[in-house]
């Protein structure tokens, strides 16, 4: 019998009712027993009531729509991702390198990318960094942090004459791949077209243009998730 | 206690029914039966406050401060100039923020209705949630705040501003804000604050990060809903107080917001659904479902680590 259906609230109705015409029907009956008899007659009345006034609205409220969640089931855990190292890991030191990941040649680039690294990178092995994305023009200090100010990945790409927003919206997952970054929230900086392209080509959410880098999200260990909505759970 | 002496005045009741009744005549026997049914009906209120800490019996022993390390819980009051109303908060201080000078990302923790942020700090024993979390490094240290969204306890604001009624609006979006940059070391940017809450407090999360976005960069909501369901007064609780219609109607803002339901709490469900169907950029969605638990603690207790780790990646960091 489910916990809002009308057949459980029927029979909590009629029970209550039961329980109340019995309590009037023994009333004069019994001897020493009486009081007892009476008290317990006035009390189960009373639950049943109470049940049927609880169920009803529960019933309208959707508060407790099952048995499983009126004890405190909810058929979930959320669960934490493990923070894929990334395949530069082994490799990299702190410090800038030139990357040259295999999607390179379709960004028609001038030169190379540039990755310098936070300092701390390589002894936070399970935290992924904030990104800035900077296009030649642009000078970006403080990527490898010190005690006053965290560190973050800063990669410095020079748009060659046939570099495309719509190319380059493949270098997240390249350096989502190489190396452990957010995989949200990235700064780009930049005054040319293909910047305002690339953010405005990315997934909602993904890129700012042009914010300051001290507003960039925290290093931070996989998350606690969910299934969304539409995941098979 | 008060749960234990209600039951009592049900049991005494009862058993004084039995047995005076024989002895009362008409106007005691009347007096016997009303005495029963409020003792009944007591032991029912006491309960309801129970699950909704409308009227919290309990005060909330703040930590000790004198132990020097963990993180903290304040109770303070927020006497607001721009509202004029004057409320208590609690502020949840990290244990990062002892000593340091830093300046941490902030975020306002609404509840529901009927209630209080007492629910926060009991039945979803926010302080050891949100400790594990930083400690995890899934969180950076965040001050949290718990205001109250209702000035009179069963007035249903739903954080709004009432046309001749409290501007509750006001208080958390302006004068809130002010007190905490005034009173600690918080970041100031709209990229450092966040917005979340539970049931009436996610709908008022949502609506205020849509209503705004220049003070807010990301809201969470536990098991919201589309709809005030409220008068406010101004026929705003169908436009301008409605996020159903505001994402369909306005443009929508840089903003990202989470929304998490229980698939068999039928109306947050839906509303959560059709405001998600509704979101386009440059707002970013993400949705997280759990698979049942109706509109109830035990949901959002499962929420509430993946809800505020979100926030953290998607609020500026502390500055150190």
């Amino acid at each position: 019998m489910t916990l809002t259906g009308l057949p459980l609230i029927a029979l909590v109705a009629a029970a209550a009712a039961a329980a109340a015409t019995l309590t009037v029907v023994l009333w004069p009956r019994g001897r020493r027993l009486r009081p007892l008899t009476r008290a317990t007659g006035v009390l189960l009345t009373e639950s049943l009531l109470v049940a049927t006034v609880g169920l009803i609205v529960n019933r309208h409220e959707d508060f407790y729509p099952s048995w499983s969640a009126l004890r405190g089931d909810t058929g979930t855990v959320a669960v934490a991702e493990r923070a894929r190292a990334g395949s530069l890991d082994v490799r990299v030191r702190s410090g800038t390198f030139t990357w040259r990941p295999p999607d390179l040649a379709a960004w028609h680039l001038a030169a190379p990318p540039t990755v310098t690294l936070p300092r701390d990178y390589r002894d936070r092995p399970g935290v992924t960094f904030p990104v800035v994305l900077a296009f030649s023009g642009t000078k970006v200090t403080g990527a490898q942090g010190d005690q006053s100010r965290p560190g973050f990945v800063a990669v410095t790409v020079s748009p060659g004459p046939g570099t495309t927003a719509a190319a380059l919206l493949s270098l997240p997952g390249e350096l989502e791949r190489d190396l452990r970054v957010a995989a949200s929230g990235w700064d780009v900086l930049g005054r040319s077209p293909v910047a305002a392209g690339f953010v405005a080509g990315a997934p909602a959410g993904f890129a700012v243009l042009n914010q300051p880098v001290d507003a960039l999200p925290p290093a931070l260990a996989a998350p606690l998730r969910l299934p969304a909505s539409g995941a098979p759970s | 206690m008060s749960a234990v002496l209600s039951l009592a005045g049900v049991l005494a009741t009862a058993v004084l029914l039995a047995a005076s009744w024989d002895r009362s005549r008409v106007i005691g026997r009347s007096a016997l039966v009303a005495l029963s049914v409020l003792s009944v009906a007591a032991a029912m209120l006491v309960q309801v406050n129970r699950l909704t800490e409308a009227y919290p019996t309990e005060t909330v022993a703040a930590t000790p401060v004198a132990d020097g390390a963990g993180s903290r819980m304040l109770s303070v009051t927020v006497r607001g100039p721009a509202s004029h109303l004057s409320l208590p908060m609690y502020v949840y201080l990290p244990a990062a923020y002892r000593g340091g000078t830093g300046h941490f990302p902030v975020i306002e923790a609404l509840h529901g209705y009927p209630g209080t942020p007492v629910t926060w700090l009991r039945k979803l024993n926010v302080q050891s949630t949100l400790d594990r979390e930083i400690a995890a490094g899934r969180m950076a240290p965040t001050v949290v705040l718990f205001p109250y969204q209702t000035p009179e306890r069963l007035l249903d604001t739903e954080c709004t501003n009432l046309h001749d009624g409290p501007q509750t609006e006001t208080f958390l979006t302006v004068d809130v804000p002010a007190y905490v940059r005034a009173h600690y070391r918080v970041r100031a940017d709209r990229a450092g604050w966040g917005l979340t809450g539970y049931s009436a407090g996610a709908f008022c999360a949502i609506n205020l990060a849509l209503r705004h976005p220049d003070r807010y960069a990301a809201a969470a909501s536990l098991s919201g809903y589309a709809e005030p369901g409220i008068d406010v007064g101004d026929g705003s609780q169908n436009t301008t107080n409605n996020p159903g219609w505001r994402l369909r109607h306005l443009p929508q803002p840089p903003l990202a917001l989470w929304l998490g339901w229980s698939g068999d709490d039928r109306q947050s469900a839906a509303d959560s659904r059709r405001m998600a169907a509704e979101i386009h950029r440059p707002l970013a969605l993400t949705t997280a479902v759990v698979a049942r638990g109706g509109h109830s603690s035990a949901v959002w207790r499962q929420m509430e680590p993946p809800a505020f780790d979100w926030l953290a990646a998607h609020l500026a960091g502390p500055l150190p």
